[in-house]
């Protein structure tokens, strides 16, 4: 190629140092976004995956026959999320029921659900932090390589009108880097949009479970509360 | 700060490696489309065709011609052939009219009020009658002449002729013939009656259709009449309109602040109409006919090439340049030829030269001739 054009290095690298300070300054942001965007769409896939996996874990142990105690017991000491999280939560009161007075036995119900309410709560802001800024990325990404396309033709335009030169050839270039700007953009936002939407979706299916596992063991603890409270009416009568 | 922190963390921790993965994605992808986009394909250069028109040099020179015998100005001037209109535009909401302003009392008074002198080109320049009023002048339309009067004296003249042809003078009755001769006569003079009612019918019939033939003609005629009144009406009116209307006289020329009527100079050596090669060789052979009865070759002087001797010819055919040589050789009898040659030239000048060759001096002002020699 003839070095006539003014660029005649025309790869991203020439691309990016040739820019005005202010698309340089988009376009590191906008590479910054894409990482952390994929930082986050990794990890949160494999917590959600994890999740998930413990969840039926749990799901075959409780509905094992095995003791409640002795589950208790086993998942007591550990840190715990999904199913395990509420079902700690929950025995914890009802333990705690048991080692006061026997007056404490009256709102026990009302107080598990109130602390399998708080457990879910918790569990599913945990899943649901830092999709915000997925939901962030995906949004105003475009408008933000946009604004750098927009500011890189400004001054192409600018420079076009200084150099009196209405050629193709010094046009193009300041044009590409302009559009490198939004291409960088696009390529953050497009995956942030689409797995938003996926772990969205996700954690609307977790909680689900864990709202219909929260009744169920609700309904298990308020049985057995029941029971109790019968044996001491008979007790009492006796 | 603590968030800070924990990211920090979360790039090294096992179970969340999505920071370090993606970083290194990037870069990865980051050093893959440099590679790729590092080089750009350029276009095929597209040849855009132009249209080409070829002229010669001397349809050139007859472009850029200019006029040769102009006079020089001392200052060059656009050919203007009327003066420019000087329209102000005023901005919107000021006067229409330049108002001068008042004059400071201190100052004295004319220096600003000067109106501004109207061109003295226009001035000087006399009104021509436009074209249009030149127009109007003469075909003023003849009244036709009357052609009714004749054709009716013509009519009267007419009526003595139809009156019947007098009676021949009667011969002599005889005797035995007079009652046959009565009874003719009787039947006779009933036939001239029936006749002469007959013409008075139609008499009458011709009177009337005449009659209303000049009434019809009269009337046509006041009719003419009346229009050709009201068209001279209207053509006085114009013309009145023409010759107290005050307009500059319009023409669509070139404007300028001045006219001037010169046109654009040329030069005297310009090229105009060339020699076609058949006209060259001609004049060629004219002038070398004319040098060759002052032509003395010196014995022996027969050289092999020819020399070409330049000479500058004046219109009347005179010798104002040269001769010179153009070729020198070392040759045997090249230079005695050569100069013999151009001694014939010089000698022989000045050379008649045809009038049709006038136009085309420019191109033979400057000729060179190559002098064959006899036997070369």
């Amino acid at each position: 190629m003839p070095g006539t054009e003014p660029h005649t290095d025309l790869s991203l690298i020439a691309l990016f140092l040739a820019a005005h300070w202010v698309v340089k300054l988009v376009m590191i942001g906008l590479a910054g976004a894409s990482i952390w965007s994929w930082a986050i769409i990794i990890n949160k896939s494999i917590a959600l995956r994890g999740v998930a996996k413990r969840m039926d874990d749990f799901e075959d142990q409780f509905w094992s026959g095995q003791s409640l105690d002795e589950l208790y017991r086993g998942l007591m000491n550990k840190t715990n999320d999904g199913f395990a999280a509420l079902f700690v939560a929950a025995m914890t009161e009802w333990r705690r029921a048991f080692e006061g007075s026997g007056s404490a036995f009256a709102s026990l119900q009302t107080r598990i659900d109130k602390v399998l309410d708080v457990s879910i709560s918790r569990e599913i802001e945990r899943q649901e932090s830092k999709l915000l800024v997925l939901a962030t990325i995906a949004s105003v990404g475009p408008y933000i390589g946009l604004f750098g396309t927009v500011f890189g033709i400004m001054t192409t335009f600018r420079s076009i009108a200084a150099s009196k030169n209405t050629s193709l050839a010094v046009v193009a270039p300041g044009i590409a880097e302009a559009l490198f700007a939004t291409a960088i953009a696009l390529a953050a936002a497009i995956p942030a949009n689409i797995f938003y939407n996926k772990f969205v979706r996700d954690s609307g299916k977790i909680q689900g479970r864990l709202e219909s596992f929260a009744d169920e063991f609700s309904a298990i603890l308020s049985r057995q509360i029941d029971k109790h409270n019968a044996g001491d009416r008979t007790r009492g009568a006796a | 700060m603590a968030g800070k922190l924990a990211t920090l963390k979360s790039l090294i921790d096992w179970r969340q490696p999505g920071g370090l993965l993606s970083a290194v994605g990037h870069v990865a992808l980051l050093v893959a489309s440099v590679a790729a986009f590092a080089s750009s394909k350029p276009f095929a250069p597209a040849t855009e065709a132009a249209p080409v028109d070829v002229i010669s040099e001397q349809q050139f020179n007859e472009l850029t011609r200019g006029e040769k015998q102009g006079v020089k100005l001392p200052e060059p001037r656009v050919r203007a052939d009327r003066v420019a209109e000087i329209q102000k535009q005023n901005d919107p909401g000021e006067a229409k009219k330049d108002v001068p302003a008042e004059p400071a009392k201190s100052e004295p008074p004319k220096a600003e009020i000067e109106k501004p002198e109207p061109p003295k080109q226009v001035a000087a320049v006399p009104p021509v009658r436009p074209p249009e009023l030149r127009a109007v002048r003469t075909p003023l339309p003849t009244p036709p002449e009357k052609p009714e009067e004749p054709e009716e004296e013509d009519a009267k003249a007419e009526l003595p002729k139809r009156q019947p042809p007098k009676p021949e003078p009667k011969p002599e009755p005889k005797k035995e013939d007079l009652t046959k001769l009565l009874e003719e006569q009787k039947r006779a003079e009933e036939q001239l009656k029936a006749e002469e009612k007959r013409k008075a019918d139609e008499k009458l019939a011709a009177e009337k259709r005449k009659a209303e033939a000049e009434k019809k003609a009269r009337e046509e005629r006041e009719k003419r009449l009346k229009e050709q009144a009201e068209a001279k009406k209207l053509e006085d009116a114009i013309r009145q309109k023409l010759l107290t209307s005050r307009e500059a006289p319009s023409s669509s020329g070139a404007t300028a602040a001045q006219t001037s009527q010169q046109a654009s100079l040329g030069t005297e050596t310009a090229t105009g109409k060339r020699l076609s090669p058949s006209e060259r060789s001609q004049l060629v052979g004219l002038l070398t006919e004319q040098m060759n009865r002052c032509l003395n070759i010196p014995p022996g002087a027969m050289p092999r090439s020819t020399p070409i001797i330049s000479i500058q010819l004046s219109r009347d055919g005179a010798i104002i340049g040269g001769p010179t040589l153009t070729n020198p050789r070392n040759e045997a009898g090249y230079t005695p030829f050569a100069e013999a040659n151009m001694r014939a030239l010089r000698g022989c000048a000045p050379y008649r030269i045809p009038a049709r060759f006038m136009d085309s001096y420019n191109d033979w002002k400057n000729l060179s001739i190559g002098v064959i020699p006899p036997n070369g």
